[in-house]
C-alpha cells in the first residue's frame, strides 16, 4: 500500500465536516467504498499476521513488532468504522429533519439524486412513519424547517423578504400585496405558509 | 405641503402611526449608503412602535414609476409612503397618482427641491428639511409662489394658509400681493419684481445639484425626538455622515457640525471605562482623529498611502518622483521600509504608538496638511475595531460591485449563497428607454447583502478586503490614464473615455467610477493647472452603451461645489437628439447609447 492507513477515511471525515451547514450533499460513495475495501484488506493482513503467529515456534512477547502490527491494524480498522458511522450518522440526521419539515418540495429531485439507494429508501419509509404519526395529530403543527413548530414564537411581527412573486395575500387584518425584491414587515401568522413554501425567507 | 423642521418630525411620526392603524405603510429607499443606514434607523422606530410596513428598493426612476404602477395603484388601503434619500426633486404627488388620502413623507439629501412639492396646495407631502437652509428657501419658496399665483390669477381661492409650520411673514406676505395686486405697486414695479423671482428661480434651479444634512442624520434627529435612539443607531447615523463627507458631497465645515452634535451622544452612550480596558462582547463607539488614509488599519501603511486620493495626488505618486518622496517621508518619520510594508496589525507596536505624532509633525513639510479629520471608530468585541470611514468603504464596496467581478478579483464574497437569491436578480437588465445596462442585474442583490452586513463584523470585513482589491484596480486604472494623457480639456472640464482596459469591468457602477473621477480631479487639483470639473466615460460592452458620470472640481480639498451637470446634460441631449436614459437619483450619471457619446460631449456646454 503506498498510500497512508486511514487517509481515505480522513478525506471522508473532512468532507463531513465541510457539508455539516449544508442541508443536503451528494453521497460520495467512491470514498466509502475506499474505506471498506481498505478495512477488508486491514483485516486480512491482521488475520495472516495472527496466523502466522499461532503457527510459528516462538513465544508472543518476544516478537514485540508482530503484536504492535496487529494492533495498528486493529486500531485503524475501528478508526475507519467510526467515521464510516459520523459520516452517516450526520447524513441521516439530516435527512430526518427533512421529513419533518415541509419547506423543501422543490427540490426534491435534487434531493433524490444525492442521496445513494440505501439512503433514499430510508427516507421513503421515514417519511411514511412521520406522516403517519403526524395524521394523529393533524391540528397541531410539529413541523420544523422555519414554520413555527412545537417553539413558542418570540416576535409578534416579523421581518420577511420576497423571494418570489406571491400576488396578494388576503388577512384578517387587511390585504399584503407581495412582490418579489420587497421586504415586509408583518404578522408572523399571517405568513408562516409562506415562508414554509418557500415563497418568503425570514429575516433574523 | 408642508417643509418640516427639525423640531417637528415627531408630529409627522405621530401622523404616520395614526394612519398605520386603518392603512399600509410603504418606504422607499434609495440605493446607496446613507439611504440604507437611514432606512435601518427608521425600521428600528416602526419596528418599536410594532407599525406594519413594507420596504421597496428602488434604484433610479424608472423603479419607482414601475412601483408606483404595481405596488401603490394595486393598494387602495395605503396611507403613508416615506421616501428615503430620492424624490425631493420630484413631483412626488403626481407620481403617485394624486390620491388624496394618501401622505407622502419626503427625507432626501439631494437639493434643489423641486418647489412644486412645497406649495401649501400639495398638502400631502411632507418634506424633512434643515434647519440651516430655512431662511434661503423660504426666499425661493416666495418666488415661486408669487409666480404661480401670478399665473393663475383667475381662482384667487388658494387661501391654504393653516401652515402651522411656516414663518409668520409668508402668510402675511402673500395676502398682501394678492389684496395690492393691481393696486398698490404700479405696473412696471409689479414686473420688476417677477424678473427679479424668475432670476431667483432659475438660479435655484440650474446652478446645479448638492446635497444636504445626510438623510441618516435627519432620521436620527427623529429618533432623538421620539427618544428611540441607542448605540446602534448612532453607529448608523455615524457612518451615514461619513458617507457624505468621503464622497465629497458636504464640504469640511459642515460636516464638522454635524460630527459635533453625534459627539455628545456618543460620549452619552459610551462611558469609557479607562484606558486599555476592554471587555467581551464591547460594542461601543470612542471617538477619534482618522488619517485620510483608506482603510489603514486593514492594509500595510505604504499601500494605505498609496492608494488614498488625498495623499496620491499631494505626493504625485504615480510618478516615480513621488514614489521616492513617499519614501523619503518615511524615513524622516524614522519608520522602515520593512515596517512600512507590513500589514498594520503586524507593525512594531511602539512605531504605532508614535505613528500619530510623527505625521502630524513631519506631513505638512510634504504638503500634507489636515491630514487629521474627527471621526469615530467602534470595537466588535476582541475581533476587530473599525473606524466610520472603514465602514463606509466596505459598505459602498458592497453596493457597486458586480459580483462576477468580484469573483475575478478573487474575493469570494458571500453575496447572500443561498439558491434563492438568484431569483432576485432582474433578467431583463432594462433601464428603460431601451437602454440597459449590465448593473441591472445585479443592484438588488447588492443591496440586501449591504442591508444584511451591515451589523455585522464580518460582513464589513469582507466588504474591507473587496475594497481593497477595488482600490487598487481603481489606482491601476487612473495611473494609466494619467500617463497615457488620456485627458482632453473640451472648453471649460475635462474629460475622459474609456473604452477598453482589464479592469473596465469594475467600473460600471456610478460609485466606482465617481471613486475614478475624485482620484484623477485630486489629481489634477494639485497638478494640473485650473480646476476644472471632470467627465468620465466608460463602455458596457454587453449592452453597447456608455456610462458617464460627472463631478465638479471643488476648488481645495474639501470643500464642495454645485454640480450643474444635470442640466447640462438635458440641454446636450435635447441638442443631439442622443439617445440617453437619465434613470439613477444622481442627475450628474447618465447612460448613453455608445454611437451618441462623442457628439454629446462636444455639445456638452457647462457655465463657469
Amino acid at each position: 500500500m503506498t498510500t497512508m492507513m486511514g487517509e481515505s477515511s480522513y478525506k471522508l471525515a473532512k468532507e463531513a465536516k465541510r457539508t455539516s451547514e449544508m442541508l443536503i450533499s451528494t453521497y460520495n460513495d467512491d470514498l466509502v467504498q475506499n474505506v471498506c475495501r481498505e478495512i477488508r484488506m486491514l483485516h486480512a493482513r491482521a488475520e495472516a499476521s495472527v496466523r502466522e503467529m499461532r503457527n510459528s515456534d516462538t513465544a508472543p512477547p518476544n516478537v514485540p513488532s508482530q503484536l504492535t502490527q496487529i494492533m495498528l491494524h486493529h486500531l485503524t480498522i475501528k478508526r475507519n468504522k467510526r467515521i464510516l458511522f459520523a459520516y452517516h450518522h450526520q447524513r441521516l440526521g439530516k435527512l430526518k429533519e427533512l421529513s419533518w419539515g415541509v419547506g423543501r418540495q422543490s427540490q426534491e429531485r435534487k434531493i433524490k439524486e444525492s442521496l445513494s439507494k440505501e439512503e433514499n429508501d430510508f427516507l421513503e419509509s421515514y417519511g411514511d412513519l412521520v406522516n403517519d404519526y403526524k395524521s394523529h395529530f393533524l391540528d397541531i403543527d410539529l413541523g420544523g424547517n422555519g414554520g413555527v413548530g412545537l417553539d413558542p414564537p418570540l416576535d409578534l411581527f416579523i421581518e420577511v423578504r420576497v423571494l418570489r412573486d406571491a400576488g396578494k395575500i388576503i388577512t384578517e387584518y387587511g390585504e399584503l400585496n407581495l412582490t418579489k425584491g420587497n421586504q415586509e414587515f408583518v404578522r408572523r401568522s399571517d405568513v408562516e405558509t409562506l415562508i414554509k413554501a418557500g415563497y418568503l425567507k425570514h429575516i433574523a | 405641503m408642508v417643509l418640516l423642521s427639525e423640531s417637528h418630525f415627531s408630529r409627522a411620526f405621530e401622523r404616520i402611526k395614526q394612519d398605520s392603524v386603518e392603512g399600509n405603510c410603504i418606504l422607499f429607499v434609495a440605493s446607496d449608503v446613507d439611504a440604507i443606514c437611514a432606512c435601518k434607523i427608521f425600521q428600528s422606530i416602526l419596528k418599536a412602535d410594532l407599525i406594519q410596513h413594507k420596504l421597496v428598493p428602488v434604484s433610479g426612476h424608472h423603479d419607482l414609476e414601475k412601483a408606483s404602477k404595481t405596488v401603490v395603484a394595486d393598494d387602495p388601503e395605503l396611507r403613508s409612503i416615506i421616501m428615503i434619500n430620492c424624490g425631493a426633486p420630484l413631483e412626488v404627488f403626481e407620481l403617485f397618482g394624486q390620491r388624496e388620502e394618501v401622505q407622502i413623507y419626503v427625507i432626501d439629501s439631494h437639493r434643489p427641491f423641486n418647489l412644486d412639492s412645497c406649495l401649501p396646495e400639495s398638502r400631502n407631502v411632507f418634506i424633512f428639511e434643515d434647519v440651516s437652509e430655512k431662511s434661503k428657501l423660504n426666499e425661493y419658496l416666495d418666488a415661486y409662489e408669487d409666480i404661480m399665483v401670478d399665473e393663475d390669477e383667475n381662482d384667487s381661492d388658494n387661501d391654504g394658509s393653516n401652515d402651522e409650520e411656516d414663518d409668520d411673514g409668508r402668510p402675511r406676505q402673500r395676502r398682501r400681493l394678492t389684496e395690492g395686486g393691481g393696486e398698490g405697486l404700479s405696473r412696471a414695479e409689479i414686473r420688476r419684481k417677477r424678473q427679479r423671482q424668475q432670476r431667483l428661480l432659475t438660479e435655484y434651479y440650474e446652478s446645479g445639484v448638492y446635497h444636504a444634512n445626510s438623510t441618516a442624520g435627519q432620521v436620527y434627529a427623529l429618533a432623538t425626538q421620539l427618544a428611540r435612539t441607542n448605540n446602534d443607531l448612532l453607529w448608523l447615523a455615524i457612518i451615514g455622515v461619513t458617507s457624505q463627507y468621503i464622497f465629497e458631497r458636504i464640504d469640511t465645515d459642515k460636516y464638522s457640525n454635524y460630527i459635533s452634535i453625534l459627539n455628545d451622544d456618543v460620549t452619552r452612550c459610551n462611558l469609557t471605562l479607562g484606558e486599555g480596558v476592554m471587555r467581551t462582547g464591547d460594542s461601543s463607539i470612542q471617538t477619534e482623529e482618522d488619517f485620510r488614509f483608506m482603510l489603514f488599519r486593514h492594509w500595510s501603511l505604504q499601500d494605505s498611502m498609496y492608494h488614498s486620493g488625498y495623499v496620491a495626488s499631494k505626493l504625485g505618486l504615480w510618478k516615480e518622483f513621488g514614489r521616492r518622496r513617499l519614501l523619503n517621508m518615511f524615513a524622516k518619520m524614522g519608520f522602515s521600509i520593512q515596517q512600512c510594508e507590513q500589514v498594520y496589525t503586524h507593525m512594531d507596536k511602539e512605531l504605532k504608538e508614535i505613528l500619530r505624532n510623527k505625521i502630524e509633525t513631519v506631513a505638512p513639510l510634504y504638503g500634507l496638511t489636515d491630514i487629521c479629520f474627527p471621526s469615530f471608530a467602534r470595537t466588535f468585541g476582541w475581533k476587530q475595531r473599525f473606524s466610520a470611514s472603514d465602514a463606509v468603504y466596505s459598505l459602498a464596496t458592497l453596493l457597486e460591485t458586480s459580483p462576477e467581478s468580484a469573483i475575478r478579483l478573487g474575493e469570494d464574497v458571500l453575496w447572500n449563497q443561498d439558491e434563492d437569491w438568484d431569483a432576485l436578480e432582474e433578467v431583463e437588465g432594462e433601464h428603460g428607454d431601451g437602454l440597459s445596462s449590465i448593473r441591472r442585474r445585479w443592484w438588488m442583490r447588492n443591496f440586501y447583502t449591504v442591508y444584511d452586513s451591515m451589523d455585522s463584523a464580518e460582513g464589513l470585513e469582507r466588504g474591507v478586503k473587496l475594497c481593497m482589491k477595488v482600490q487598487r484596480a481603481v489606482v491601476r486604472q487612473s495611473t494609466a490614464v494619467l500617463e497615457k494623457r488620456a485627458v482632453r480639456v473640451i472648453k471649460n472640464f475635462r474629460t475622459v473615455v474609456m473604452r477598453d482596459g482589464p479592469d473596465l469591468q469594475l467600473f460600471q457602477h456610478p460609485l466606482t467610477l465617481s471613486k475614478l473621477a475624485l482620484f484623477l480631479t485630486d489629481a489634477y487639483r494639485e497638478h494640473g493647472n485650473r480646476n476644472l470639473p471632470f467627465v468620465i466615460a466608460s463602455y458596457d460592452e454587453a449592452h453597447e452603451s456608455f456610462l458617464v458620470v460627472a463631478t465638479t472640481g471643488a476648488p481645495t480639498f474639501g470643500h464642495t461645489r454645485k454640480n450643474p451637470f444635470g442640466i447640462a446634460f438635458q440641454k446636450a441631449a435635447e441638442r443631439t437628439q442622443a439617445r440617453i436614459s437619465f434613470d439613477s437619483f444622481e442627475t450628474s450619471v447618465l447612460q448613453i447609447h455608445k454611437n451618441d457619446l462623442d457628439l454629446f460631449i462636444e455639445n456638452l456646454f457647462v457655465a463657469a
